[in-house]
């Protein structure tokens, strides 16, 4: 094996067209990992946004941050790069709600308004979700496989599956 | 923002945490019956893709306990034990013969029960003397208990500070219980006012 492993951190994205790589957003709780993958190009892109909407951004802030800026941001990517919009399969992870404090349900609660969001932008943008593994209360850890396109989606003691 | 604290000001937070970590300390040895001994307490601005790193990485599975802070000041308090050693720590806790959580291979209600009141126990002590030693109205929130990644334990906070800033103070600190060589790793994540607050109380010379 040859992979080469590429980690996304909070905010962070990658486009990737070697078969070899494989993509990965390491205990996503609220934070939502979405892949594009064009299967006939075999170029994908994976993301990790942590928040759903970019009008409190401060100056200098990755598009891959927020939800808003990530989805039209990373489609443009993926078009220089000779994807096809018609042919992204979309797919979404997280989102939860690990925490659960009660009195501070507003503050912690960013996984359900991050998936309203991330659901949005897609649509707007023309795109249309092919599969999702979100909410609960649990983290998950999404790998993305280059070369196939296949998505793992791993969880503490919920097992593993493919999205 | 790193570069702008005041040392002077960064030195007297790091005695009041050491104070506040003292009291936490205690408390779970008192809890546990094992000798607690703080290691390696830090203080400092790191970048938030970094917190989750220090502390294991945010892939390592572990039981984190988690209290928000609430009152004149909001912040986040995490203590983050390996699966292993929190089950070493359940033993303690439910007196049950050295391995037998560990044996089960899971947490039920009771033990979830344990965690949670030694977390109440070492935040609320914590806040208190944070809040003797600053004069602030500090509220702790209920506890939560988890057993997941790190990373998506740590995620509702690091959202949040990230809507603040790039990096946030970090108070990090080593629990280790001797004879047992259990381990945790503990996380103070205040938001940038509650530092500015904080720090600024400090700077009037209480």
């Amino acid at each position: 094996m040859t992979e080469n492993l590429l980690s996304i951190g909070l905010g962070e994205m990658q486009i990737s067209g070697n078969p070899d790589v494989v993509m990965v957003c390491y205990g996503l709780g609220s934070c939502i990992g979405i892949s594009f993958y064009d299967p006939f190009a075999r170029i994908g892109a994976l993301a990790h946004i942590v928040l759903p909407d970019s009008s409190l951004a401060r100056a200098g802030e990755a598009e891959s941050k927020y939800a808003n800026t990530c989805v039209p941001f990373v489609l443009d990517k993926l078009l220089q790069k000779g994807a096809k919009a018609n042919r992204l399969v979309v797919k979404i992870a997280g989102g939860a709600q690990v925490l659960q404090v009660s009195g501070m349900k507003n503050r912690l609660d960013i996984g359900n308004r991050n998936i309203e969001a991330v659901r949005e932008a897609v649509v707007k943008a023309g795109l249309t979700l092919t599969s999702q593994d979100v909410g609960g209360n649990f983290g998950r850890t999404m790998q993305f496989f280059i070369g196939t396109g296949k998505i793992l989606i791993k969880t503490v003691g919920k097992g593993e599956k493919e999205l | 923002m790193a570069g702008e604290l005041d040392s002077d000001k960064l030195l007297k937070l790091g005695e009041v945490i050491n104070r506040g970590l003292g009291q936490s300390g205690a408390v779970i040895s008192e809890m546990t019956g094992l000798a607690m001994e703080i290691k390696a307490p830090r203080i400092e601005m790191i970048p938030l893709k970094e917190i989750a790193v220090i502390a294991g990485g945010p892939a390592s599975v572990g039981v984190g306990l988690y209290q928000g802070i609430t009152g004149d000041v909001d912040g986040h308090l995490l203590l983050f034990f390996s699966e292993q050693n929190a089950y070493s720590l359940v033993d303690l806790l439910l007196e049950l013969p050295e391995g037998f959580t560990a044996g089960r291979g899971e947490l039920g209600p009771m033990e979830y029960s344990a965690l949670s009141e030694l977390s109440n126990v070492t935040g609320s002590f914590f806040m208190n003397s944070l809040a003797d030693l600053t004069g602030l109205e500090i509220i702790p929130s209920t506890p939560a208990v988890v057993l997941d990644m790190l990373g998506s334990i740590l995620d509702n906070i690091l959202a949040e500070l990230s809507s603040k800033g790039d990096q946030a103070l970090v108070a990090e600190a080593e629990f280790e219980g001797m004879s047992k060589g259990i381990r945790g790793c503990f996380l103070l994540l205040p938001t940038p006012e509650a530092l500015e607050i904080i720090l600024d109380r400090l700077g009037q010379g209480l």
